[in-house]
């Protein structure tokens, strides 16, 4: 109690009456002012705790760090298409393929379907097929001219 | 907020100035959390280049309505932590969380205190209380920035102060007369 009361004191928070309680009994409670002193040495060493600085070598390293690290993270490009929207397209594509490719009866993953393939079901399967080819090739030219954007504005940088 | 934003955009960019305010602000801050943590500035270096760069691979998803101060210093204490983890079978004396009056004769202490200063005494505290007591005297005594910056409530923050600073007062003339002595 006796401590905190210092504490509130020395970090000058505490309310005016405690003020002069505090300077009271430093006056007239020796072991009080013992503590009181103790307390107030403390808070000095505290006090001249200063931010720990980095090295000028570190820093330096630092900062380089910190540029390669930013090519790398900014080069991740914008996409057409999410690793997602990737996966969810060629689910279908995939059992397009199958089912243009193998009848119905041999085919593994539709075996109880009994649907005769037509011209129609094959082209569409193509279709889909060339579509989503065409937006692979879309976004991996998107990716790759993000990448050389980038490398360029840290060349000029 | 929105000028924190628009040097945020500009550092995410590349701009050389804003890496280097990051770097003098946020990465300094992170260095000294560390630093505090860890007690060597060899470990601080590493483990504050670690978390630095973390911070700059997360700063994309980042909430910027939130503090990024306060951002910065849990990743800093994290990864310092887990520093300290993985150091642990081979910490040298210096870092050594065990108070080292103890086991020093007065000689000793001395040496060890004048290599040292404040940190051979904040040594005594554990991690967290260590952080909270440097932070509260870094930030000019202002708890609610410390409360802000760590996360942790007010009440929780001012009783770790008080058994932080109850722990060390017996070391407080001792201390203070080597401090002076320097």
């Amino acid at each position: 109690m006796m401590e905190e009361l210092i504490w509130k004191y020395v970090d000058n928070i505490c309310t005016p009456d405690e003020r002069l309680q505090v300077e009271k009994l430093v006056q007239n409670d020796p072991k009080f002012k013992i503590i009181f002193e103790e307390i107030v040495a403390l808070n000095a060493i505290f006090a001249k705790d200063k931010p720990k600085q980095m090295h000028d070598q570190f820093k330096s390293t630092l900062i380089a760090q910190i540029q390669n690290e930013l090519v790398k993270t900014t080069s991740k490009p914008a996409t057409i298409l999410s690793t997602q929207w990737i996966i969810a397209l060629a689910i279908p594509a995939i059992g397009a393929i199958i089912y243009a490719l193998l009848s119905p009866a041999q085919s593994p993953i539709l075996p109880t379907i009994d649907v005769p393939l037509s011209d129609k079901t094959i082209e569409m399967a193509l279709w889909s097929m060339t579509g989503f080819l065409l937006l692979l090739l879309a976004d991996y030219t998107i990716k790759k001219m993000h990448f050389f954007k980038k490398m360029s504005h840290f060349h000029l940088v | 907020m929105s000028q924190e934003n628009g040097w945020i955009s500009l550092l995410l960019s590349g701009d050389r100035k804003a890496i280097t305010y990051f770097t003098d602000n946020y990465g300094q801050f992170m260095y000294h959390v560390c630093y505090k943590v860890l007690l060597s500035t060899h470990d601080a270096e590493e483990a504050a280049q670690d978390a630095v760069l973390k911070a700059i691979k997360g700063l994309d998803r980042y909430d910027r309505s939130a503090s990024l101060k306060a951002w910065c210093y849990t990743i800093a204490y994290r990864t310092a932590i887990d520093y300290k983890r993985r150091l642990k079978p081979t910490l040298s004396l210096e870092q050594s969380a065990e108070p080292i009056f103890d086991s020093m004769s007065d000689h000793n202490i001395q040496k060890a205190e004048t290599k040292t200063g404040i940190d051979s005494l904040l040594s005594h505290l554990d991690d967290e209380s260590r952080v909270i007591v440097s932070l509260y005297y870094l930030e000019e005594k202002n708890i609610k920035e410390v409360v802000e910056i760590t996360g942790l409530t007010e009440s929780n923050i001012k009783i770790k102060l008080f058994r932080a600073r109850k722990e060390l007062l017996p070391f407080a003339t001792k201390y203070s007369d080597l401090i002076n002595y320097t």
